[in-house]
Order: structure tokens, then C-alpha cells, then sequence
């Protein structure tokens, strides 16, 4: 599977706490417009997803800024059906996935019950991820040995965070809905 | 951006501290009792939770007044994370080992940074305002989190790492909860919460927690060789927060305007005379009442008037409550915590 995934602003107005809608009114384009995004199974259970985006000025690391914000990008999938992707999944409907952050060594696992819920787990053994940059364009590539709730849903979400312009947490370019994965 | 907040968190009790500002010496005793006490770390080697800065100035971090994330109406605004280098200042490092061991015959090794600074905290020290001898003038103004009631850190956090405790007020971060994303450091308008890149969290003054919790001060007021501050709960009649607060009403907040009703108050300075010609006192305040108006807004006047109506009484010889207080002749009615609270002098 590989199609050009358009983004969308994640919206800011539904997200928790007062100052974070009110300092950050959804308006104008998303930093990060679309995505290239190529899905592959890798053996009976395993995935590859590749990732690329424009990226105009990277940020790989954070040193001892106290102003600065490292690149990243998620990928998410529902655990049961009827699950919202907007929202990163709901009480009760948890969604999962993988953190890749360029200033990390190792990606993450993430599980969600909805907006503010994030939790970090260390990568089951086997979930990889590595990122470059090159020519104005960050890429990422997961391989992930077994994911059952894609294998299940066989829905994907994608987030993705620019740190250059100080994007984190909710302020982020995300896939409008989930994106079926046809691999 | 003109949405207010006020989300309700009101405590059921509440800290507070009230700081005289007639009486710091700008010393700095607290910022050192805090930093060593709380920020060794190197992560929060820029830290100051407790600073100690000049007035007029620009303060610390830089500019604080114009980068919180309030306007003057106390709306919300996109707040800025300072900066390390211009907004609180790098670490500096510096040739200690080399002052030590140089050797005088060969020239001495002066104490100096490895880096060429051009901000830092407390930069602007001692310079203040108006010209020298008739006009100038400036104070100290020490700062630490405000506890407030609503907390825009609090408010700011999309992950509601930050919480305010229901037994005595004091706003704390989880720092298992917190993962570095510093809405706080940007929306609060006193810049009081600060970013640790080492641990990628956000940390800020606890009001020494483990010390109130055994009836201890905090460490700033309790090493303040000027004791000028007062920590109590602001609901106690006898102690000495109401008393400076809601009775004689001396102790105001910094920027009410923000609306987030902070628990940290300053008894306002008292001005010496400008000087006129032939070096005669006038009848003008040194410090402009709109410079201390722009800080602790319009209740600073009646403050004011309250404390020289209670100077002058002393001066005639008659008793003052208020000044018995404020003077400290009694170092432990400064502090009025629980039952079991430790006295300074026993």
C-alpha cells in the first residue's frame, strides 16, 4: 500500500485545559500538509511503515534548550471498533501505537483512552524505528514484528510534529480520520 | 485569545507568604537557601524558583511581564518559553581550579566565565531608575511561585500533571505525569515554572513541602536574614497572614490583574523623599506611585497611606500592632503553620 495521506490541524478547541484553545485558535494550514505513506507486511504478522514528509528545518535534538522541541511522529490503531481517532481514542476505547522522536534513542509503545491520557511504555521487543533527514524531507521507517490491533482493524492513524515550529502535544498535523490499511 | 479561566480549585485551606519589601536587602540568602536546597541538578542549573530582582528592571527571566501568558486585562495570550541564553541566562562556568592553583609570581588567574555573558540573572542589579542624587531610586523585588488560586500552569496542562493540593494550596507537578511539553513555563504569567531538558520535565518551587510538612518554614523565609517574610494560612485570625492581608490590608498581590488571586503578597515599599534644590527633601515619592502600581495595582496607594499612619504612631511613641509585626521583633510570630509548627528560637 503507498498513497499521499493529506493532513489536517489537529484541532485545538476539544483539547483539555483552558489555555492551550485559547492560545492556539484553529486556524490556517497544518505545518505538516501531507504525508507519502507506504504500508508493507513484513512475514505472516509483521509490518513496515514508511513515512515522509517536507520538513524544511529539522530538529533532531533538544540539548539543554529550554525553548526547543525535537521532530516526531505517531502511528496509531484502534483497539476495538468504533474507536475516534481524533481524540486518540476514548475511555474505555484505547488506541495504541508507536512514538518516534528524533532525540530519542529508542521509539516508544503509546496507549490512549482519549486527548491528555498518553502513556509511555518501552517498545515490545522486535519494534524498531529510525528517522533521516535529507534534502527537506523527514523520513521514518517502523518495523513492528506483531501489532494485532492493526492485523484486526487494519486501520491506521498518523500524527506528526514539527519541532522547528514548536509543535507538541496537540498541536500536531494528523490524518482527518483513520486510514485503512489495504496491505 | 480573550478567554479567561478560573478554573475552580480553591483549597480548603491555603499557604500563603507575605514578603516586606521594605526590608530585603537583596541579599539573595533565599535564592541560595532554595537553589541549594532544590535545583543542583544540572538540567535545572539556570533554574531559580526563588529569585530576588531589581526593581525598576528587567527581571528574571528576562522581560517577564511581557512574555507571561496574560494580557493587562488578564485574558489569556500565547505566552514565550524564554530562551537560555537571552531569556534566563546560561550557567556560566568558571576557572576555579586554574584561580587555585595559578601561580602568583607568573601572573594572577582573575575569576572570570569561560563564556562572554550578556544576560543572566540578576544582571541588572542595583540599577534602577531616575538620576543620581535627586530622582534615583530602586527596590528588590524577591519572587517565587504564587500557589495561586487558579494556577495557569495548572489550566495549561494538557495532561493534568499539575495539580494543587486540597490540605494547604501548594501547586505541585507530577513529574511521572509530566512529559516536558511546557504549556505551564509558557502560559504562567510570573515565568515560576521551569523546564528541566535533562529530565524533560517541567518543575517549580513545592513551598518546601517536606519542610511545612513537619511544621518547618520554607527554607527562603526561614534563612532570610532580613525577616521580611511571614508564611501562614491565609484563613488563621491569629496568624500572620490574615493580619497583614485581611486586617491591615498592607499585603498586596503581584499583578492582580492576571486574575489568578496569587497567595504570595508584598507589604509595598515605603519611598524616601526626591531631593530638590540645595539637596531640600521634596514632598514627591522617589519611587513613582505608577511604577508600584504597575506592579501591585491600585491597592498599593491605600497600602501605603496605612503604613505611614502606622509609622507615624510608632514615632509618637504609641503602640503598633502592625508594626510590631512588620518589625519582627519576635522572629517565630513570622511563622504560623500546624500545630506542632517548630519555633526559630526555642
Amino acid at each position: 500500500m503507498k498513497q499521499t495521506i493529506k493532513l489536517v490541524r489537529a484541532p485545538t478547541m476539544i483539547q483539555p485545559g483552558g489555555y492551550v484553545p485559547a492560545a492556539y485558535p484553529d486556524a490556517g494550514p497544518p505545518l505538516t500538509p501531507s504525508a507519502l505513506l507506504v504500508v508493507d507486511r513484513n512475514g505472516a504478522r509483521g509490518w513496515i511503515v514508511h513515512l515522509a514528509w517536507p520538513c524544511a528545518k529539522p530538529v533532531d535534538e533538544i540539548k539543554s534548550d529550554t525553548d526547543r522541541f525535537a521532530d516526531a511522529v505517531a502511528l496509531l490503531a484502534p483497539v476495538l471498533e468504533d474507536t475516534p481517532m481524533i481524540s486518540m481514542g476514548a475511555p474505555k476505547a484505547p488506541v495504541e501505537g508507536m512514538l518516534w522522536r528524533a532525540d530519542w534513542t529508542a521509539p516508544v509503545k503509546i496507549v490512549a483512552e482519549g486527548f491528555g491520557t498518553v502513556a509511555r511504555h518501552p517498545a515490545p521487543a522486535g519494534w524498531t524505528a529510525q528517522g533521516t533527514w535529507k534534502d527537506g524531507v523527514r523520513t521514518a521507517r517502523f518495523e513492528i514484528p506483531d501489532w494485532p490491533a492493526l492485523a484486526a482493524r487494519k486501520l491506521l492513524g498518523i500524527a506528526i510534529w514539527q519541532g522547528a515550529g514548536r509543535e507538541r502535544a496537540g498541536l500536531k498535523s494528523v490524518c482527518g480520520d483513520w486510514i485503512p490499511v489495504t496491505a | 485569545m480573550t478567554a479567561k479561566t478560573s478554573p475552580s480549585v480553591r483549597a480548603p485551606r491555603q499557604l500563603a507568604m507575605v514578603l516586606d519589601l521594605n526590608k530585603c536587602l537583596g541579599c539573595q540568602t533565599c535564592t541560595i537557601a532554595c537553589k541549594k536546597l532544590w535545583n543542583t541538578d544540572s538540567g535545572t542549573d539556570y533554574a531559580y524558583w526563588n529569585n530576588v530582582e531589581t526593581r525598576p528592571g528587567k527581571g528574571f527571566p528576562k522581560d517577564w511581564r511581557v512574555t507571561g501568558g496574560r494580557t493587562a486585562d488578564g485574558s489569556i495570550k500565547r505566552g514565550e518559553i524564554p530562551d537560555l541564553k537571552s531569556g534566563y541566562g546560561e550557567p556560566w562556568t568558571f576557572n576555579h581550579q586554574r584561580v587555585v592553583t595559578s601561580d602568583s609570581n607568573k601572573g594572577k588567574e582573575w575569576l572570570r566565565p569561560a563564556e562572554s555573558p550578556d544576560w543572566g540573572p540578576n544582571w541588572d542589579e542595583d540599577e534602577g531608575a531616575g538620576e543620581y542624587p535627586t530622582t534615583n531610586h530602586h527596590f528588590y523585588l524577591p519572587r517565587l511561585c504564587n500557589h495561586c488560586t487558579h494556577p495557569a500552569c495548572m489550566d495549561a496542562c494538557p495532561r493534568g500533571a499539575i495539580y494543587k493540593r486540597s490540605e494547604d494550596g501548594i501547586v505541585l507537578v507530577n513529574q511521572d505525569r509530566c512529559h516536558g511539553y511546557r504549556f505551564c513555563v509558557e502560559a504562567c504569567p510570573y515565568k515560576k515554572v521551569f523546564f528541566d531538558p535533562e529530565r524533560s520535565v517541567s518543575t517549580k518551587c513545592i513551598f518546601c513541602l517536606p519542610r511545612v510538612e513537619k511544621g518547618v518554614a520554607p527554607a527562603c523565609a526561614r534563612q532570610c536574614p532580613g525577616r521580611l517574610r511571614f508564611v501562614g494560612h491565609r484563613d488563621d485570625p491569629e496568624g500572620p497572614i490574615w493580619k497583614l492581608v485581611n486586617k491591615w490590608k498592607v499585603a498586596i498581590p503581584l499583578h492582580p490583574e492576571f486574575g489568578l488571586e496569587p497567595n504570595v503578597f508584598y507589604v509595598p515599599p515605603v519611598s524616601p523623599p526626591k531631593i530638590g534644590p540645595g539637596g531640600r527633601a521634596l514632598a514627591e515619592d522617589r519611587i513613582p506611585l505608577d511604577c508600584l502600581k504597575s506592579l501591585f495595582g491600585d491597592a498599593v496607594g491605600p497600602a501605603l497611606e496605612v503604613l505611614r499612619a502606622e509609622r507615624a504612631k510608632r514615632k509618637r511613641g504609641e503602640a503598633s500592632e502592625l508594626m510590631e509585626l512588620l518589625i519582627a521583633y519576635d522572629w517565630n510570630k513570622n511563622f504560623k503553620l500546624d500545630h506542632g509548627a517548630r519555633e526559630v528560637f526555642k
